[in-house]
């Protein structure tokens, strides 16, 4: 240090220091400009965590963080279903559906329902509201006709038809905040007056970054505003306040600057940079500063016909001299602290602490190099008349003599707090949810609140599952793994690509159910690839795909038990193997049978829940006894019927004759005959046919319809239609075997339902739920089923020949007869648990690697352990207050409060630094000694927690959660410290001096403490003997 | 040259006179320019019949695709498919991958499409709110593969030329029903064949750009080796078609595009 003091006192080199300072502050101004932003917030989730890990590639598989969610209240109209509003969200959805980074947009308009074609025949496909009907009558209807829809009440509309809710789906390699605000606009501009909910990732992640850049835009001025105000009140002297700031703007700018010679984008934490350097670094220069008026005055006292820039180069080099050390420390165990923060395992806060401590060091250095060139160069006087200090005094001195008085009391009473505090500490959660980043009445806050309240919550969780997605079997027991997570307490709905299939198969087939053969799932999954909310449910060639499960709570401690819970149940062990067993009446057969009928039992349950019709245990048994009873007889007149429409409809490629011979018309007197055959052969016969229609390749039962077509159409006279008849016999076999399937089911439907004492609601719901009960009856026809491994005789099961399993026969594969599910659970409430255990963990690792530095660096500056250690003691009792406070107020970990300790250690060591360098007595009298520091320091170090505290605390005014806490409780922390500092050491201090090293100068200059000369005495007691002689031949300058 | 009084002195004009000269001014201005937007529209209907009429000429044509898909992020995937044309008519076949293997789509005219289901051995009809979905995710909807006269769907405007091509700008009329508001096509000076095309929505909003490249004519029928479709709303995911195979005039019968010989293997 008297090197440098040495060097700074020519001034050439005090030119060369300024020129070189503003170059490099100029040059890393035109770097930090350029910097580049990075707004992921993604990168604040620890990266190597299990849970992340998979979050981060089911994303990147099914695009789960690419949704972005927009409710519509109807407000004044209470309903959505006008034809203002119906209009507006048409105009909405067309407008979202051409936006640009938007894959695609699924709304109430654009939803696709399936319904039958009486005239056409048929089912259409298409929207569900389609054209807006103008009359009420028309709305009405309409109204009736969506509310009865399962899947779309809940998820498109409320089920009081009041609410709407839009799916946007983003592009892959979109900008998440660009696109949330493109979609922002399109629906404020087609619903100004009505109420709007914003959620999903795009809205969530846009509202948190851009609340905390927009409060660290707003606030930092404010906040350093308040700090320049704390210091002037304290220091009166503008110059050496804007010295110190400046020389921290450059700090800031350089460690800006580095970055982008690095290539690293500024994250949303380093925007909390300039605050934090404002308030520590700033201190450093008016440390250096308020010495250095000290000295000036003390040689113009004592020596007035002094040459002014001898004076000055005495004094700057006396300053460095007896400030630079303790100065030097005090920076160096804040820089430290910050480094600390390369233990913890979220890159985004490794990046924060490298930098901010490069900017602390960069202002530390600047306070001991640019301020004195300054100083040297230009004329600075400060006011060294004291400010507030003789206030400060006058209720520490006494609080002091009363802790050496007492210190048995006072210890005790510390000891008692600082236990108090360590058993509310392991009150502290570190449970880590959404409420840690966003306030009550926030704009997520309300989304959530909203989709709580119409949709059944906006919390998911997903099971990731891999298997054969192709194989209908796997499906089922994927349906059936959704119909037992739907009754899991806080569980509102399960939606995955079995049902996506079955719904597609509604179009197909007429019935809402997975088909029974390999061919047909491929065929309907790829007609479905193109759709973009499949894309989350199903990816890698249909060998992965997630169960998208709601949760209707956003209570972290639900979550969590729910979470476990349902980890628990998948991750048992007899989910993960299955094997193919067929279904019959023996040993394993007939344990098949039972698990068949227990997944068709779920999967009523599951369909009448989501109708609304929510069965209690009774009758729920009741129906599963039910299904042990056969089926009733079939009337088959309805059968007639519908084939009948099906002959006249377009989708029957055979043009059948207008009329026959006998002017009657073929199709009701073909469809009699048809249904007359009876029922037609298992699914297993009806492999599809194509092409011709030759005699010789036809099955027994071809044979006999084509006997009845033949005989039908047949002209007394006339060589028989061959061309027709052949037409008609591969146009009628499907309709006819699916016809008379459906209304088998249809008629056991309303024998069991009726059995069972299970009454319908009447209309549209009715009409569903007997459909949906129907769809799962035909499962119980399907020959084989999955058997967990080792379970129920599964250990007989063997691989089945192709006549009695269709899927097996359309599944090469299957004769391994073997699979595997391997369910796994992820979404939002998994990495909420990984955000708190690295939380948890960084708080522990960043403390740990910061402590341990710091007391060395005492010991070393001090040459004592026992100096270092007192030094570090009211610290680690601030930490121990603040915690346990955090613990008695429910404050929990997050990864905000995770920084706040070393933010803590790093500035309230400070103050131990400081009143532990001046505690000196030369009679050996340890009150006088604590007297002398008080005096010297107390001012300053009040100053400095104030100033800290203010500017932290500016921060609570925004809107961003994060910065709140730590506002608030950096604030807090930095009063904490000041109070235990001057607490507990002068109740441990057991000597009248410590530290050689820096003993003497150091104490005038602790914590910038201004030294008033209003008290003569004190301005001599402060510097030792040996600095506070002026001594011109050792400030000898180059002038 | 200024008018002149019988006294020599110079003829002021009346302030009527001057504001008739401007009304006549106006008026022959705006004639012309009348007469300039009939022109370019006129224009623009001639390179339209021309294209139209050369998109035309074969009776029939048969085509082997191979249609790319590719999506962002995403795996990207191929298919096969042979496509015959006739006049309006169009049986779109995929022959792989497996998944798609044997389905077919036939479209006998803008508002009548089916699609036929091998493994459910059913035919199904197309409804005309589909037209602007696709087939298996790609970039191409139905109303792009149905669309084989611009002249009977839009009206056409010249704009001028550009980079050595024609652009002609296609309008949907309100007897359309295309899921498009206009269409830029750039046509090539000689021949009239379109090389680039801009789709827009109604509020004008640049949506996709397809390009055709590598022309070549077989007999009396001239088309792109490849096609690509770039979807700019989802973040460029595009769709390209690969010419692998190309006959034309077969003599293919219109039978082939019937309903009933979508369930036939002819």
């Amino acid at each position: 240090m008297r090197r440098l003091a040495r060097l700074m006192t020519h001034r050439t080199v005090a030119w060369v220091t300024v020129v070189f300072v503003l170059l490099v502050a100029g040059g890393s101004t035109w770097l930090a400009m350029r910097v580049a932003q990075d707004d992921d917030l993604l990168a604040f989730l620890p990266a190597d965590d299990p849970d992340v890990k998979h979050f981060h590639e089911l994303a990147r598989r099914f695009g789960g963080l690419d949704v972005a969610l927009v409710g519509i209240d109807a407000g004044r109209e209470r309903s959505v279903f006008t034809q203002d509003f119906l209009g507006r969200l048409k105009r909405a959805t067309e407008e979202l559906a051409d936006t640009r980074g938007l894959d695609g947009v699924v709304s109430l308009d654009n939803v696709t329902d399936f319904i039958a074609d009486r005239e056409k025949g048929g089912i259409i496909t298409g929207p569900l509201v389609g054209k807006v009907p103008p009359d009420a009558a028309g709305l009405a209807a309409l109204r009736e006709k969506v509310l009865s829809r399962d899947h779309v009440v809940g998820t498109f509309v409320s089920r009081d038809g009041r609410a709407t809710l839009l799916y946007c789906f983003l592009a892959h390699g979109s900008n998440p905040r660009r696109v949330a605000s493109a979609i922002a606009q399109v629906v404020d501009k087609h619903f100004p007056q009505n109420p709007r909910y914003w959620g999903g990732n795009p809205f969530i992640s846009a509202y948190i970054f851009d609340t905390t850049q927009q409060d660290m835009r707003r606030l930092t001025p404010w906040a350093v505003l308040a700090m320049v105000i704390v210091m002037m009140i304290a220091f009166r002297d503008l110059l050496g306040t804007c010295l110190a700031l400046l020389s921290t703007s450059f700090g800031i700018v350089i460690a800006i600057g580095l970055m982008r010679l690095c290539g690293e984008p500024i994250n949303l934490v380093l925007s909390s940079m300039p605050v934090i350097l404002f308030a520590v670094g700033s201190a450093y220069g008016i440390h250096i500063l308020a010495h250095y008026y000290v000295r000036v005055r003390q040689r113009e006292q004592a020596l007035p016909g002094e040459d002014d820039g001898q004076r000055r180069a005495a004094a700057i080099s006396e300053t460095l001299c007896a400030t630079g050390p303790t100065v030097l420390a005090a920076g160096l165990t804040t820089v430290v602290s910050l480094l600390s923060f390369l233990a913890m395992d979220l890159r985004p806060m490794r990046v924060f602490g490298l930098f901010t401590g490069i900017g602390v060091l960069v202002t530390l250095i600047l306070s001991l190099t640019f301020i004195p060139a300054v100083a040297r160069l230009v004329k600075l006087r400060g006011r060294v008349e004291g400010g507030a200090g003789a206030a400060v005094d006058r209720v520490l001195v006494p609080l002091v003599d009363a802790m050496q008085k007492w210190r048995v009391a006072a210890g005790v009473v510390l000891v008692v707090v600082a236990l108090g505090a360590g058993v509310a500490v392991l009150r502290v959660e570190n449970r880590i949810d959404a409420t840690n980043l966003f306030g009550p009445g926030s704009p997520p806050d309300r989304a959530d609140r909203f989709m709580a309240r119409y949709f059944g919550g906006s919390q998911f969780l997903q099971v990731h599952v891999k298997a054969d997605l192709d194989d209908p079997l796997v499906l089922r027991e994927l349906t059936y793994l959704g119909d037992r997570l739907r009754f899991f307490p806080h569980v509102s709905s399960v939606v995955d690509i079995g049902s996506v299939i079955s719904r597609a198969n509604e179009a197909m087939e007429g019935q809402r159910r997975i088909p029974d053969t390999r061919a047909k799932v491929k065929m309907l999954a790829a007609f479905v690839s193109g759709e973009v909310a499949v894309k989350q449910l199903v990816a890698a060639q249909r060998r992965q795909a997630l169960v998208q499960v709601k949760l209707g709570t956003s209570d972290a401690a639900q979550l969590e038990k729910l979470l476990a819970d349902i980890e628990r149940w998948v991750g048992n062990d007899r989910l993960r193997s299955y094997q193919r067993v067929s279904v019959g009446d023996r040993g394993a057969g007939l344990a098949a049978r039972s698990r068949q009928r227990a997944m068709v039992a779920a999967r009523l349950r599951a369909a009448l829940a989501s109708e609304g019709v929510v069965l209690g245990d009774a009758r729920h048994a009741a129906l599963v006894r039910g299904l042990e009873q056969p089926a009733p007889s079939l009337d088959r007149r309805p059968i007639e019927a519908q084939l009948r429409r099906f002959l006249r409809s377009q989708e029957c490629a055979a043009p059948l004759p207008k009329t026959l011979a006998d002017g009657s018309d073929p199709a009701p007197k073909l469809a009699a005959a048809l249904v007359a055959l009876g029922t037609p052969p298992a699914r297993v016969a009806r492999q599809p046919r194509q092409g011709g229609g030759a005699g010789d390749e036809l099955t027994p039962w071809e044979k006999k319809v084509r006997a009845v077509i033949v005989q039908t159409l047949a002209t007394p006279g006339q060589p028989t239609n061959a061309e027709l008849v052949d037409d008609l016999l591969l146009s009628v076999q499907t309709p006819l075997a699916e016809l008379t399937d459906g209304e088998a089911a249809r008629q056991h439907t309303l024998a069991l339902l009726r059995r069972a004492g299970v009454t319908l609601p009447p209309g549209g719901v009715g009409v569903r739920g007997r459909a949906a009960v129907a769809a799962a009856l035909l499962d119980l026809r399907v020959p084989q089923v999955l058997m967990p491994r080792g379970a129920g005789g599964a250990r007989q099961a063997t691989t089945v020949g192709p006549e009695a399993t269709p899927a097996a026969a359309a599944t090469p594969t299957a004769a391994a007869a073997s699979l595997t599910l391997l369910p796994r659970v992820n979404g939002l409430p998994t990495i909420h648990r990984a955000l708190s255990r690295s939380a948890l963990h960084n708080q522990l690792f960043s403390l740990a690697t910061a402590l341990i530095p710091v007391i060395l660096i005492m010991v070393v500056l001090f040459r004592s352990l026992t100096a270092g250690l007192l030094v570090a003691t009211p610290t680690l009792v601030t930490l121990l207050l603040i915690y346990g406070g955090m613990g008695l107020l429910g404050v929990r970990l997050d990864i905000g409060t995770a920084m706040l300790a070393c933010i803590i250690l790093g500035a309230g060591v400070d103050y131990g630094v400081h009143l532990v360098a001046c505690w000196r007595d030369p009679g050996g009298d340890r009150r006088e000694a604590a007297r002398v520091a008080v005096r010297a320091t107390g001012t300053a170090i009040w100053t400095n927690a104030l100033t800290v505290a203010i500017g932290f605390f500016v921060l609570t005014m925004g809107d961003a959660r994060p910065l709140q806490n730590v506002g608030g409780l950096t604030a807090i922390a930095m009063l904490a410290a000041a109070l235990a500092t001057f607490w507990t050491i002068p109740v441990l201090a057991r000597k009248a001096a410590y530290g050689r090293a820096v003993q003497g100068g150091a104490a005038a200059s602790a914590a910038g403490a201004p030294a008033p000369a209003s008290n003569p005495s004190r301005d001599l007691t402060v510097p030792s003997e040996e600095d506070a002689l002026p001594r011109p031949t050792s400030a000898r300058g180059s002038e | 040259m200024t008018a002149r009084s019988i006294s020599g002195a110079p003829r002021v004009p009346s302030p009527r006179v001057v504001t008739g000269l401007i009304a006549l001014a106006l008026c022959g201005l705006s004639v012309f320019g009348l007469a300039a937007v009939a022109h370019a529209d006129q224009r623009g209907k001639d390179l339209i019949a021309c294209l139209d009429k050369k998109a035309n000429l074969a009776k029939d044509q048969y085509f082997v695709y191979d249609m790319v898909i590719h999506e962002p992020g995403r795996e990207t995937r191929t298919m096969v498919m042979n496509v015959w044309v006739q006049a309006a008519m169009r049986l779109v076949h995929f022959v792989a991958p497996g998944d798609v293997k044997g389905t077919k789509v036939l479209i006998r005219a803008r508002d009548e499409m089916y699609v036929w289901l091998p493994a459910f051995s059913k035919i199904r009809r197309i409804t005309s709110h589909a037209k602007k979905q696709s087939l298996f995710g790609a970039d191409y909807n139905y109303d792009d593969q149905s669309t084989v006269r611009y002249g009977d769907v839009f009206d056409p405007q010249y704009l001028g030329e550009e980079k050595g091509l024609h652009k002609v700008r296609v309008k949907a009329t309100s007897r359309s029903d295309s899921p498009y508001g206009s269409i830029d096509l750039f046509l090539r000076k000689d021949d009239c064949l379109p090389v680039k095309l801009f789709y827009y929505n109604e509020q004008g909003k640049h949506l996709k750009t397809e390009t055709r490249d590598e022309y070549s004519c077989l007999k009396v029928a001239c088309t792109a080796r490849v096609m690509k479709m770039v979807d700019h709303t989802r973040n460029n995911h595009w769709t390209k078609m690969v010419r692998k195979e190309w006959k034309v005039n077969t003599g293919v019968s219109a039978r082939k595009f019937s309903r009933r010989a979508l369930q036939r293997s002819f």
